[in-house]
């Protein structure tokens, strides 16, 4: 559950209510406490390193944790977690974030047009996925206006990323909020791994041009790295050839990673990067002509920097700080937001005994300025100031020696929209032998409105004639959406080159966000005079998922390795007593595919090539009008001689264009068949 | 709990029950008498570590256990661990080596991209693609230690395995008095297997 400090967010505001603080007194309190205990230790002496003292055959009978992170991957870990590594994102072909979460099981990965995707994880699948935390570096990525991660924004370098961790289900107890879902973290590598330089360019038929640069120097006590990319990327197939979904970001920025002593190590990182990409979007006027559908440009820019100071005073005590800004200026054709998210985090964990605790706090204020646009998208008030403020703890148990282990936590959260918000949870892990693991958990998670619950206003057309439009309201009395998760899985190492692992979930959702609509108004002004159907967002949804997702590693030889799995979710939706939502049930069950596989085949082949071959089919969206498809990737890499590697990537190959989504009004575009070959240098 | 969770009011963040159970675990926290982080554990093995740490400590002692050439040109020179592409240790190693001598050299770590350098032991991470290649390029005279299923097959030296959740080694005697590196007998004691 919990593979790292570095790689853990704890993301939080402050409400500054006046009880506060009290509340500031103890948890002051707590830390200084804690603090006082770990600073008032004798220096720690390096020589005083106790597996120094140890004899080779001490050394021998060490058990390797489970919590530090680059221990042997996540196999007693009491959550259903995928981790994908470097290695695997380069043998990929990828080239974006979403293409290379098609591969990890129980993540529903669905392309909407050239620059937008809609990614759930266990069902709810949707454009902005608002019950997934996505984490870059434990920076989160997640807008609090419309709950969700704008994927095109988002542009870390591939060849950067160290690893992606991927925990389906609700994973609360650690990571902060809105991990209902499940948790997205992306870690980039340090830049002591980076060091010399790189190039990397290509271009094909969609990824029509890309360029990616980076130099990394320094010593081993000071590294550092720059990089700079862009890219330009062309339209998806439009059956009435409006190709409006051109798409193209730059980006550059920096890591410093800093020994500044034989216990601290400071890193400094951040990223500055714009772009633009065609979009179609419908929108309604007071004022005739009352509805057009227009193509035009959606602009976006942002920075953000942050520093992470992690300490290690003794192999079971560490602590890590982490602070950002983050900075980002989204302009659709109907909306424009600006927004400055300022982010503290505080973790420390530490063994003793049977315990090894992880705690933390965190504080975030995020003041975002909303421009009005057209006279039908508003938030009102247009100025709105998201804070959270959050603290977690948890303690894993071991009861058993070997064999049996339990997680107990809890985080709790309070936000500008809720007030305080507990999501427990217990684990247990069992490992008879160690070749497999058995592990259930039971967790309490919520998903905390966002400002679109609290001041979202937005009107459309619904009968021109009339004129009738129908208004999504959001006006503060939406609550938390809850969660009662029940999971369990089971991991076993077949034979020296097999894996299965099964995970099983069933997951108990009440009080979800519906839209409930209340009797008809006549509405004055803006002139002329119309009709509006108020539509409140509000929670009268309930919902149970089940399902569950099989994978298979198995290295077949040496240089062959096989990978597959499976995934099913069962989405049943029902209204709350009172509700009249009208559409919610039918999206909840029918905007992700029941049924989806993935097989990816690696080889190692003579002569430095490498060969990966990926079939993936997924299920019917039937609430998007999507049929099941099924397609396949293919990449050949060679590793040249000296500092060069090629590679010919094709994707989607087995039809001119497939559909996986709906999300834009007009016919459903089609994902295109691409190749792509590219060339990297190394130094 | 469900009051607090829809008011919509400004209602204190912490209710009276949590401020108790804050205070609660925060006496817990300053009384409970296990809590010593940073006190050093000499007296007993510790039971569980992470990996890296483990590996690093194994380093140290292979380098304590091999019989390095007394040549007059090298020892006045730092006896230099060289870690190979992708740093798993991060600075682990540096604060494990650190203030460590051999022989009376001072030991240092260093991370190398390419060969030839100035080396004396080799660690090539588990996650470098082509270690046959670059083990080839190693001359005789520098140990070679790896973390990958073929390391030895590659023509590496002692390979850290994963056993039973344990860290263990297992040793290549031929690639050895190839490179014409000496070890102690204590060493291929310990290890789980040692291949001719």
């Amino acid at each position: 559950m919990t593979p790292g400090l570095q790689s853990r967010g704890a993301p939080a505001g402050i409400p500054l209510l006046a009880d506060t603080f009290w509340t500031g007194v103890v948890v002051l309190g707590l830390l200084l406490a804690a603090t006082a205990r770990v600073f008032g230790q004798s220096p720690t002496d390096p020589s005083a390193d106790p597996l120094k003292q140890l004899t080779l055959e001490q050394l021998s009978q060490i058990e390797i944790s489970s919590v530090t992170k680059e221990s042997v991957p996540a196999f007693k870990t009491p959550a259903a977690i995928s981790v994908m590594t470097s290695e695997q994102i380069q043998r990929s072909g990828a080239r974006t974030i979403p293409d290379l979460l098609r591969l990890i099981p129980g993540v529903n990965v669905a392309q909407i047009d050239s620059s937008e995707w809609a990614v759930g994880i266990r069902g709810f699948q949707g454009k902005l996925s608002r019950s997934v935390l996505v984490l870059i570096d434990g920076r989160t990525v997640y807008t609090p206006l419309f709950a969700g991660v704008y994927w095109d924004m988002q542009g870390v370098l591939l060849e950067d990323i160290a690893r992606i961790e991927v925990i389906r289900g609700p994973g609360g107890t650690i990571w902060g909020s809105n991990a209902v879902n499940g948790v997205i973290n992306i870690i980039t590598k340090s830049a002591r791994d980076t060091r010399g330089s790189f190039v990397s360019a290509g271009g094909g038929n969609v990824d029509q041009a890309s360029l990616q640069w980076r130099y990394g120097g320094g010593s081993d006590d000071t590294s550092y790295r720059v990089y700079g990319s862009g890219f330009t990327r062309g339209p998806m197939e439009h059956p009435d050839g409006r190709n409006f979904d051109d798409w193209r970001r730059g980006s550059i920025g920096f890591r410093v990673d800093s020994r500044l002593s034989d216990r601290d190590e400071l890193t400094i990182q951040g990223d500055a990067y714009g772009g633009e990409a065609g979009q179609r979007l419908q929108l309604s006027s007071y004022a005739p002509p009352s509805i057009s559908a227009v193509e035009g440009e959606k602009r976006f820019n942002g920075e953000n920097v942050m520093a992470t100071w992690h300490r290690t005073f003794s192999p079971a005590s560490e602590i890590l700080f982490r602070a950002y800004f983050d900075r980002t200026d989204r302009q659709e054709l109907n909306y424009r937001e600006i927004r400055n998210t300022f982010d503290f985090d505080f973790i420390h964990h530490l063994t003793f005994s049977r315990h090894d605790i992880t705690w933390g706090l965190g504080a975030r204020t995020s003041p975002s300025h909303f421009f009005e646009t057209v006279p039908t998208v508003l938030f009102i008030p247009p100025k709105q100031t998201y804070n959270i403020l959050s603290a977690f703890f948890q303690d894993e148990i071991t009861l058993v020696p070997d064999k049996l282990a339990l997680t107990i936590g809890s985080k709790f959260e309070y936000t500008t929209f809720s007030n305080g918000n507990y999501q427990p949870s217990a684990r247990i892990a069992w490992t008879p032998t160690s070749k497999q693991t058995a592990w259930a958990a039971v967790t309490r998670a919520v998903r905390t409105a966002s400002e679109i619950e609290d001041g979202f206003n937005f009107s459309f057309l619904a009968q021109p004639a009339t004129p009738l439009y129908l208004r999504l309201i959001g006006d503060g009395q939406f609550h938390p959406e809850q969660l009662i998760g029940y999971e369990a899985g089971y991991r076993n190492y077949v034979s020296k080159r097999g894996f299965i692992g099964l995970s099983l979930f069933h997951n108990r959702y009440t009080d979800l966000l519906s839209v409930e609509s209340s009797p008809i108004v006549l509405e004055p002004s803006p002139l002329p005079a119309h009709f509006v159907l108020p539509l409140r967002l509000r929670n009268g949804v309930a919902a149970n998922s089940t399902g569950g997702e099989l994978s298979a590693i198995f290295d077949i030889r040496p240089w062959w390795r096989l990978r597959g799995s499976y995934s099913l979710v069962i989405l049943d939706a029902r209204h709350e007593p009172g509700s009249n939502d009208a559409s919610t049930i039918g999206q909840l069950e029918g905007d992700t595919p029941r049924h989806s596989g993935v097989v990816q085949s690696t080889f190692q082949l003579p002569r430095n090539f490498d060969l990966t071959l990926a079939y993936r089919a997924v299920g019917a969206v039937p609430d998007q009008r999507v049929r099941a498809y099924s397609t396949a990737d293919v990449r050949v890499g060679w590793r040249g001689r000296g500092p060069w590697d090629f590679e010919v990537v094709g994707q989607n190959l087995l039809q001119p264009a497939h559909v996986e989504y709906g999300g834009t009004p007009g016919p459903l575009i089609g994902i295109k068949r691409s190749f792509y070959a590219g060339i990297k240098w190394r130094h | 709990m469900a009051a607090l969770t829809t008011s919509a009011s400004a209602t204190p963040p912490f209710g009276q029950a949590r401020r108790v159970g804050l205070v609660l675990a925060f006496v817990w926290l300053a009384a409970s008498p296990g809590v010593a982080p940073g006190q050093p554990v000499t007296s007993s093995v510790p039971r569980v570590m992470a990996e890296y740490r483990i590996k690093a400590a194994f380093l140290l002692n292979f380098v304590k256990f091999i019989d390095w050439p007394a040549e007059e040109s090298r020892s006045r020179s730092p006896l230099t661990v060289c870690v190979y592409g992708d740093d798993p240790f991060e600075s682990l190693l540096d604060r494990t080596f650190a203030g460590e001598t051999v022989n009376n050299r001072p030991l240092k770590v260093t991370r190398i991209r390419k060969w030839p350098e100035n080396c004396d032991v080799v660690f090539i991470a588990g996650t470098e693609r082509d270690v046959r290649n670059v083990l080839q390029q190693i001359g005789p005279g520098v140990l070679t230690v790896g973390e990958s299923a073929s390391f030895l097959r590659d023509g590496g030296m002692i390979n850290f395995v994963i056993d039973d959740r344990r860290v263990r080694f297992d040793i290549s005697r031929s690639a050895l008095e190839r490179a014409s590196v000496r070890v102690s007998s204590r060493l291929l004691g310990v290890a789980r297997t040692v291949l001719k």
